[in-house]
């Protein structure tokens, strides 16, 4: 009876539910629909039928031989029964019978299936494994026979079938909070803790507990309708307090009977009940909704909104003409809402490799992005132009677009293993696109895919088609990545941080591999990457993106060995990867404080804020300059830098632990803004 | 300052080491296939003197969080013993070990995963001290002490998690480590998640407060180049098993283990010239594809990778001796220069170690 699949709880419970997010929480539940009408109608009929004595017009009992299977009236609301008596004062009488009885299920279920799941994470495989052959024997058990078993010997006492049920039920509530459980110890808070001392029950409940608590809310709600249910059901079968008791099951019961002479009969005792399960699970979907809404899983791909495509060539500079991708201007912003990228401009030849490099939240992954028209939902180009073989993509629909992609443009990331499906085999993955793609018959598909594993250097080439990602190593995956992005033939890869989930030697042998494809095939790269390593190593040219612009760009070696600005300077000086036969220093060069969010980028130089040699003048606006041949620098103060020799110096050696070292953004600004990162 | 001048692998000094790990095996799970399995920490051992840093270097998988997690008492050892300051600690409780007057401490990777979101950074902060007895206002002024100790603003106690950025995550997970004034500190790869500027703050900070409280650190890392900033030893790990073990400058400048050179040879430098002669260098010593795995248990885990590997290395498992400065576990470490690497009286143009003690001695 595990309402949920397991991973979906798990899915449910991977993110904790943080106060700020949960104070934001009820006005969110409250917009969908269904939470509204669950939670009010839940309440309603809670406190109706347990107040049901002080308020009820007629005593349930009380016959009015006059009105027998009335219709509404004035006096009687919803109509009588064949003995007269009221039904408003009879629904709401025997509402506190099935609600609280389900409520002491919940309570007996939760209360055997919660401390169990948690024991069971804590103590680790062996008491798991006991414990769930124990709840294996409970599920197994046939319950509705049981149920009728025990009434047969005890009667007709709700209350103790329920907490029964609840024993029963508690298996399959152990079953599915065993998992979140499981996936809650695991985060690192929990280690923490232990590591400092904190005793067992304290672990639980500070930490282990509070993140549960959305399955479990779901979980109760779902339960509490199928309790319902239940109790209903029984009385339908005679099993609840006999008349004149009032109870919902046997008021149906009672109003089959009339079905086709009185109908209506049906209809108020019917409907309670029914909305009173709806309202149990609509409120449990709210509540599952609300979780997974909170991780911004949703990511369909939406067509570009409007993108002005400004003129290819503004501010005179010369377009390259050998170019195949001109980036002039581009802006890309959320819709009513902040821009991420502004004015970014870079050209690329053929068979050259570009890289985009910055920290996070500088706009890297969305430049990158625009190029295939793949931004997040809400977020699009808004100015400046693509170019890309003389074709402007900036503005162009979804279905041209669409064309585009993976024939002539592909992307890889950064997660391999996200971008390949855990279901299918690397055969079927591969020979999808490449029968799309290539238009070729099923079994020369499979010849191509082995052949394009090979390009990728994966020796054994049929052993890993037939395999699943799964048993495949990152490196491996991403090998595999790459050669899904070449089953299209494309001119251009836009590869985002293709190395970064990955060992220094496998990102080694990786970086070998898109070498190699340059050279032989005269592929195009566009590369995103914080390492400036990687773009020394694989790059022929550089931008250093901060803030949503491009700050330096130019030839890799031209910006990495004479950097101009001093936001590339002090990434170099970050580095702890000396040349080769100098000391290390002391203390590394760092930047004070991070990189703004959009929206709250200082007019003037953006890095004005964190930058050593800001002055007055660096708060007004400028211009780019040229510099590094046909690349650029964005800062004012370029040249006297240059004059004086400056450099990013290291932290002296205790500045770190001075008070002040960090200085805190106003509370209220520190929100992260619409789950958009780069 | 703590950190003893020339202490090394090798030279071990008089005084009991801070943590001190002898043949230390962990196997995960139970069961005959994975008493089959080699272990994921196969006899390790290594020593940390009093305000020493060692850095554990090592791809993906290859047991380092292991041993941390061995040595915090998160993990039960299989076999081997952990002592600290000369307790052995291998069997106490994670109760027990907190009571420690030394004790020991730990900051984990990731810093949005490491600090409970429900929780405000003085309630986290102050969970350690109430254990220690410390409760109430003393506890509240401590914390924000801790803060301020990690370069914070004492008022950020009120606020919570998802409000800072990940550097700021990362200090507050340093101050949480050290509101509690431990000796010893476990850094399982504290910067690795973080960006390069953030890395750099947070690299300071750590040697700062090393400096000052003469901590010792077991510093886990992936990256030779972050190792050897805050480091004066290294241990290289591979499939569990240590392959060499010295001075961080003789490591990381002339390494005389095949696979040390394999892990520098393949980190990237931000200079072009410089990064084009090191990876031409390291495609033509030809070592294999990483992924791999070594076709007997009982031989050298490297063999599949390693252009220098003979039968012997196959057969036998090559025991950790001391090569030039370094211990390394090579049958043919004398070979290594036919791999381009650097002889280790070239890499000799400053002294070998350089501990901060040393540096300033
Ligand atoms: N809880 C576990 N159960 C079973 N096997 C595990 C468990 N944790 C780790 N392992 C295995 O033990 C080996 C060592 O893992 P460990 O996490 O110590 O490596 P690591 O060097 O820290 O890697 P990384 O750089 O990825 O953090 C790996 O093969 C891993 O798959
Ligand atoms: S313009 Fe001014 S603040 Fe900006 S980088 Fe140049 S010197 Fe620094
Ligand atoms: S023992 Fe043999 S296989 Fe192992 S690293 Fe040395 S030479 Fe290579
Ligand atoms: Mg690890």
């Amino acid at each position: 009876m595990s309402v949920i699949p397991l991973d979906a709880a798990d899915e449910v419970a991977t993110e904790p539910v943080p106060p700020a997010r949960r104070r934001r929480g009820l006005p969110g539940l409250l917009r969908r629909p269904g939470g509204i009408f669950g939670a009010a109608w839940l309440t309603f009929v809670i406190v109706a039928s347990l107040t049901a004595p002080l308020w009820r017009p007629f005593e349930p009992g009380q016959q009015d031989t006059a009105n027998r299977l009335a219709l509404p009236s004035a006096e009687h609301w919803l109509g009588t029964d064949p003995l007269g008596r009221d039904l408003l004062s009879r629904i709401f009488t025997a509402g506190s019978l099935p609600l609280l009885s389900s409520a002491l299920m919940l309570v007996v279920a939760f209360g055997i299936g919660l401390p169990l799941a948690l024991i069971a994470a804590e103590r680790g495989r062996r008491v798991e494994r006991v414990i769930s052959r124990v709840t294996e024997v409970f599920l197994a058990l046939p319950a509705t026979i049981l149920l009728l078993a025990l009434i047969g010997v005890i009667g007709n006492r709700l209350y103790p079938v329920m907490a029964v049920l609840g024993v029963l039920i508690s298996a399959a509530v152990y079953r599915v909070l065993l998992g979140v459980a499981q996936s809650v110890r695991q985060r690192l808070y929990v280690d923490a803790a232990r590591v400092n001392g904190l005793g067992s029950l304290r672990v639980n409940l500070v930490h282990v507990l509070p993140s549960m608590a959305t399955v479990v809310a779901v979980q109760a709600a779902q339960l509490f309708g199928i309790g319902l249910l239940i109790v209903a059901g029984l009385a339908f079968l005679g099993f609840g307090p006999g008349e004149p008791e009032p109870s919902w099951g046997f008021m149906i019961q009672d109003a089959s009977g009339y079905i086709y002479t009185s109908p209506w009969l049906m209809v108020p005792t019917g409907l309670v009940l029914a909305l009173t399960v709806v309202a149990a699970n609509e409120l449990a979907d709210a509540l599952a909704g609300r979780a997974a809404g909170a991780r911004g899983t949703r990511r369909r791909r939406r067509p570009l909104r409007r993108a002005v495509a400004a003129a290819a060539v503004p501010d005179g500079t010369p377009a390259d003409p050998a170019a195949v991708l001109e980036v002039r201007d581009l802006t890309v912003s959320v819709d009513d809402g902040p821009d991420l990228v502004t004015g970014v401009s870079f050209s690329l030849r053929q068979g050259q490799v570009l890289g985009l490099v910055g920290e996070s939240g500088c706009g890297k992954t969305m430049t990158a992005r625009s190029l295939l028209g793949l931004l997040p939902d809400g977020v699009s180009v808004t100015g400046g132009s693509i170019r890309w073989q003389g074709r402007e993509l900036a503005g162009l629909p979804e279905t041209e677009l669409n064309r585009i992609r993976g024939r002539e443009i592909a992307m890889i990331s950064q997660e391999p293993m996200v971008a390949l499906d855990p279901m299918f085999s690397i055969a079927t993955q591969l020979v999808g696109p490449i029968r799309r793609f290539r238009e070729v018959g099923r079994s020369q598909a499979k010849r191509i895919a082995a052949e394009l594993l090979r390009n990728v250097g994966i020796v054994d080439a049929e052993r890993v088609l037939k395999s699943y990602p799964h048993q495949l190593s990152g490196g491996m995956a991403q090998r595999v990545c790459i050669a899904l992005a070449l089953t299209g033939e494309p001119q251009l890869l836009v590869a985002d941080e293709p190395t970064t989930a990955l060992d220094v030697t496998v990102q080694a042998e990786i970086l070998s591999l898109l070498r190699a494809l340059v050279r032989d095939t005269g592929l195009s790269v566009v590369i995103v990457s914080h390492d400036l390593g990687v773009v020394a190593d694989i790059c022929d040219d550089v931008a250093v993106m901060y803030a949503g612009q491009a700050v330096e760009s130019g030839t890799a070696e031209a910006v990495l060995d004479a950097p101009a600005h001093p936001y590339t300077m002090a990434l170099l000086g970050a580095n702890p990867h000396v040349p080769e036969g100098e000391p290390v220093p002391e203390r590394l060069a760092s930047i004070a404080g991070t990189v703004p969010p959009p929206g709250s980028w200082p007019t003037g130089c953006r890095f004005a804020t964190r930058c050593r040699f800001a002055q007055e003048k660096c708060t007004v606006p400028f211009p780019a300059l040229p510099a590094h041949g046909a690349g650029s620098v964005l800062c004012i103060r370029v040249d006297e830098l240059s004059r004086e020799h400056a450099t990013w110096t290291p932290e002296r050696a205790g500045d770190e632990i001075q008070p002040g070292a960090e200085v805190l953004a106003p509370a209220d600004e520190t929100a992260p803004t619409a789950g958009v990162s780069s | 300052m703590t950190a003893p001048a020339g202490a090394t692998a090798l030279t071990a000094t008089a005084a009991t080491p801070a943590l001190e790990i002898r043949d230390l095996v962990v196997r995960y799970g139970s069961g005959r296939k994975a008493r089959q399995a080699p272990p994921a920490i196969d006899r390790v051992s290594f020593d940390i003197a009093p305000g020493e840093t060692v850095g554990l270097v090592g791809e993906s998988g290859s047991g380092k969080s292991t041993i941390g997690k061995a040595v915090l008492g998160l993990q039960r050892p299989t076999s081997g013993t952990v002592k600290l300051h000369g307790q052995d600690i291998t069997a106490m409780s994670l109760k027990q070990r907190s009571r420690l007057v030394a004790d020991l401490r730990v900051v984990f990777q990731d810093p949005y995963s490491s600090l409970n979101p429900a929780r405000t950074i003085g309630q986290t902060l102050v969970e350690p001290l109430r254990l220690m007895g410390i409760k109430g206002p003393q506890a509240v002024e401590k914390a924000r002490a801790g803060l301020e100790s990690v370069g914070l603003p004492a008022d950020a106690v009120d606020r919570y998690p998802s409000q800072f950025s990940g550097g700021q995550r990362q200090r507050i997970a340093i101050a949480r480590a050290l509101v509690c004034e431990p000796k010893v500190v476990v850094l399982d790869e504290p910067v690795s998640a973080l960006d390069l500027s953030t890395q750099a703050q947070v690299l300071n900070l750590l040697a700062d407060l090393r400096d000052q409280r003469g901590l010792a650190f077991l510093f886990i890392a992936h990256d030779l180049g972050v190792v050897r900033f805050l480091s004066q030893r290294t241990v290289v790990l591979y499939r569990g098993q240590v392959m060499e073990t010295g001075p961080v400058e003789a490591v990381s400048q002339a390494p005389r283990h095949p696979y040390t050179v394999a892990l520098t040879a393949a980190a990237p430098v931000p200079r072009p010239a410089e990064q084009r002669a090191r990876r031409t260098a390291r495609e033509a010593a030809g070592f294999g594809t990483a992924g791999a795995a070594a076709p007997s248990a009982t031989g050298c885990p490297f063999v599949p990778r390693c252009p220098l590997a003979t039968d012997v290395c196959v057969t036998e498992r090559p025991p950790l001796r001391l090569v030039e400065g370094t211990e390394a576990a090579c049958h043919h470490a004398e070979r290594l220069k036919d791999l381009g690497a650097p002889h280790r009286s070239q890499a000799r143009g400053g002294p070998l170690h350089r501990g901060r003690g040393a540096a300033d001695a």
